[in-house]
């Protein structure tokens, strides 16, 4: 069966007065249709701009160079504007950290809610409202019907949060972005919004792609995850055994340097030394070899493509490692 | 109140003199007014509420706690960026509280802080240089060749080349500007720093980077550090004890492998368990105690117990009293009608 998103060998540049950056460099990965599918790598990696070029949403001066984005028999890359505003906010939804940024402070939450059903669904303004009620309270909003009329200022970051989902939903979309949709909350309300995604995913068989830095939460809410560093792929596996049977020594490097609850506090954290490589001109070989505790010569020559050793698992290295790593402290 | 709580909280084992920092019964609020004219009180925020903890010199003490907690408030307070509502501190026993002017001054060379943004807490239109010198200028400590050497020892220090100080803060990247910011908390030898919130700005793998600088430059200064953060896991890999906060209350305090272990207050559960770990199995089956609703106004904290409108084990007496700090273990304290753990008939 086909998957729900098919992208194949994106390449989004960003054009700046001088330089262009290669922020996505050549990804490619599918989703099925239910699946969550994590994308991990910290700033620069170039997961939020491979989510947003899905519904091109992409900062001036962004574009997409090359490659391709199916949705479904659709191909998105070429699409016009109207086009493209036709599968936003209604087969494709986008949740965002910040709900200030993409929420309107002028605006009833109810009537923002409300809006995406009318442009999708041509609902006039009551049956409109009647839904934006309706979504609210499956997005566990406290006495729904009193907070349409609230402002966003009005709530706290956990309610706003619970709006944009609300409003990401009202049209049942069959994919949903949600680019660190927790970070910018309490833990103990991540936990809730977590459990909501989660609850709402299952529900409505909504696939989900989760961009995120935070490796316990891919843990706990992805059936798979990619991990992406300068712009590309670098590992590719199901949860269980990218923690696991982890391959890649950047995957293995991140892991090491997180401090874990259990972790013995004696032993110091493994920190990768560096920077990541300067993406407006990005090696011809791995990129991330100067960082590399495992790097050899080839990998100053070539850059490592893809590969699998088991069905499943993807990995770009020369040298990979083992796969039962010592998450904790330095190796 | 029961009896003097800082006997309670005082870390007996660590040193056997008198804590280097006590703060007792410390009170912070925030008036807001309303009204453009006229400016009238309405009401005050709530921000810290008869708080007491000490921390022994060579300690590191964490303060976690989510928004509206007060931790930040407190690293201010302690800081003398506030002034407290009501409350002491108690530096090396003397009450530091209410000093002014030259006395002030004094004293902060002894206790700096390093903050929580590296992209807002150096001044963008100094050069790195200047922004390490400017406390021993403004304190007036050693000679214009004594301070540029030291300037140059501090930033290879804390891992930077001595070159950068003829740079501004933009050129560098978020990790190096908090190794800046710990150059210039350190130039004046304190014996307590503040960090607040240390590494959350931060890359997760450059986070490494400074929690492991923290720890060496501890060793070498004889550093006491008070670590705020509302992430759990960096606080307890930095701290030796924890203190809890919740809308302005301190609920729990003990030492940090206690606290994960055998945690009484059933917020400090909850919080544990809300922790996401990079771990799929334990993810996927731990028992979660979900912390349900929302925070409470801190105009308005509720009555008795601050936590009773969302704890999942709180009863009618919650919200009648205000539950008092018991002990539940050396030097583990935690304030619960109805805790998870045992408490200690008193010492």
């Amino acid at each position: 069966m086909a998957s729900l998103l098919e992208i194949s060998n994106l390449k989004t540049y960003i054009r700046l007065r001088n330089t262009e950056v290669r922020a996505v460099d050549g990804v490619s990965l599918s989703i099925d249709a239910g699946e969550t599918l994590g994308l991990v790598g910290e700033s620069g990696c170039g997961k939020t701009m491979t989510g947003m070029s899905i519904v091109q949403l992409l900062p001036s001066g962004g574009y997409i160079a090359s490659g391709s984005i199916r949705l479904g028999d659709k191909e998105l890359v070429g699409l016009s504007d109207r086009e493209l505003r036709q599968i936003r906010g209604n087969d494709v939804a986008v949740i965002f950290q910040d709900p200030m940024t993409s929420l309107n402070p002028t605006m009833q939450v109810g009537i923002q809610i409300a809006e995406s059903v009318r442009i999708h669904r041509g609902a006039n303004k009551a049956q409109a409202m009647k839904r934006a009620e309706e979504v609210l309270g499956l997005v566990g909003m406290p006495r729904p019907r009193e907070r349409l009329k609230d402002y966003p200022h009005q709530l706290s970051g956990g309610l706003r949060q619970r709006v944009m989902i609300a409003m990401a939903l009202s049209c049942e979309p069959k994919l949903l972005i949600a680019d660190e949709p927790t970070t910018a909350l309490d833990v103990t309300i991540q936990l809730q919004i977590l459990e909501l995604l989660y609850e709402l995913k299952q529900r409505l068989h909504m696939a989900v792609l989760l961009i995120t830095h935070d490796m316990g939460v891919i843990a706990g809410r992805a059936d798979r995850v990619i991990v992406m560093y300068a712009g590309k792929i670098v590992e590719s596996a199901a949860t269980t055994e990218l923690f696991s049977g982890t391959r890649h020594p950047y995957t293995e490097a991140l892991l090491s340097s997180i401090p874990r609850m259990d972790q013995d506090e004696a032993t110091p954290l493994y920190s990768i030394p560096g920077l990541p490589p300067d993406l407006s001109h990005p090696p011809e070989w791995c990129r991330f070899q100067p960082r590399c505790r495992y790097a050899t010569a080839q990998c100053h020559e070539e850059e490592p493509l893809l590969r699998a050793d088991t069905p499943g698992h993807e990995f770009a290295c020369f040298n990979p490692v083992s796969g039962h790593t010592l998450h904790r402290g330095a190796a | 109140m029961s009896a003097s709580p800082t006997a309670l909280t005082q870390p007996a084992a660590a040193d056997p003199t008198a804590p280097l920092i006590e703060i007792r019964h410390l009170v912070k609020e925030f008036p807001v007014t309303a009204g453009a004219v006229l400016q009238r009180k309405i009401g005050s925020i709530k921000a810290v509420t008869d708080v007491s903890f000490a921390i022994a010199k060579g300690e590191t003490f964490g303060l976690v706690g989510e928004s509206g907690c007060g931790k930040t408030t407190i690293g201010r307070l302690l800081v003398g960026l506030e002034k407290p509502t009501s409350g002491e501190i108690l530096f090396e026993g003397r009450d530091i509280a209410r000093l002014s002017g030259s006395e002030r001054r004094r004293q902060r060379r002894d206790l700096q802080l390093v903050f929580q943004d590296p992209y807002a807490s150096l001044d963008p239109r100094m050069r790195v240089g200047t922004i390490v010198r400017e406390p021993l200028n403004v304190q007036k400590i050693g000679t214009r060749e004594e301070r540029s050497a030291r300037v140059r020892q501090l930033l290879s220090e804390v891992g930077l080349s001595p070159k950068a100080v003829d740079f501004y803060p933009h050129e560098f990247s978020g990790g190096q500007r908090q190794r800046i910011g710990l150059a210039r908390a350190l130039s004046l030898n304190p014996k307590l720093i503040v960090a607040d919130e240390p590494v959350s700005a931060l890359d997760v793998s450059i986070r490494s980077q400074i929690l492991n600088l923290m720890n060496s430059l501890q060793k070498t200064h004889g550093l006491t550090y008070l670590v705020i953060s509302h992430d759990l896991s960096v606080v307890k890999y930095l701290s030796d004890r924890i203190g809890v906060m919740y809308l302005g209350k301190l609920v729990e305090v003990g030492p940090s492998h206690e606290i994960y272990e055998r945690p009484a207050h059933p917020y400090t559960q909850g919080l544990i368990s809300a922790i996401p770990e990079p771990d799929p199995n334990r993810e996927r089956t731990k028992d979660v105690i979900p912390i349900r609703g929302e925070l409470p106004s801190a105009l308005n904290p509720p009555p008795g117990c601050r936590f009773s409108t969302r704890c999942p084990r709180a009863q009618a007496l919650c919200s009648e009293q205000e539950p008092p700090m018991r002990p539940f273990g050396p030097q583990h304290l935690a304030a619960c009608h109805f805790p998870l753990q045992t408490p200690q008939s008193a010492a």
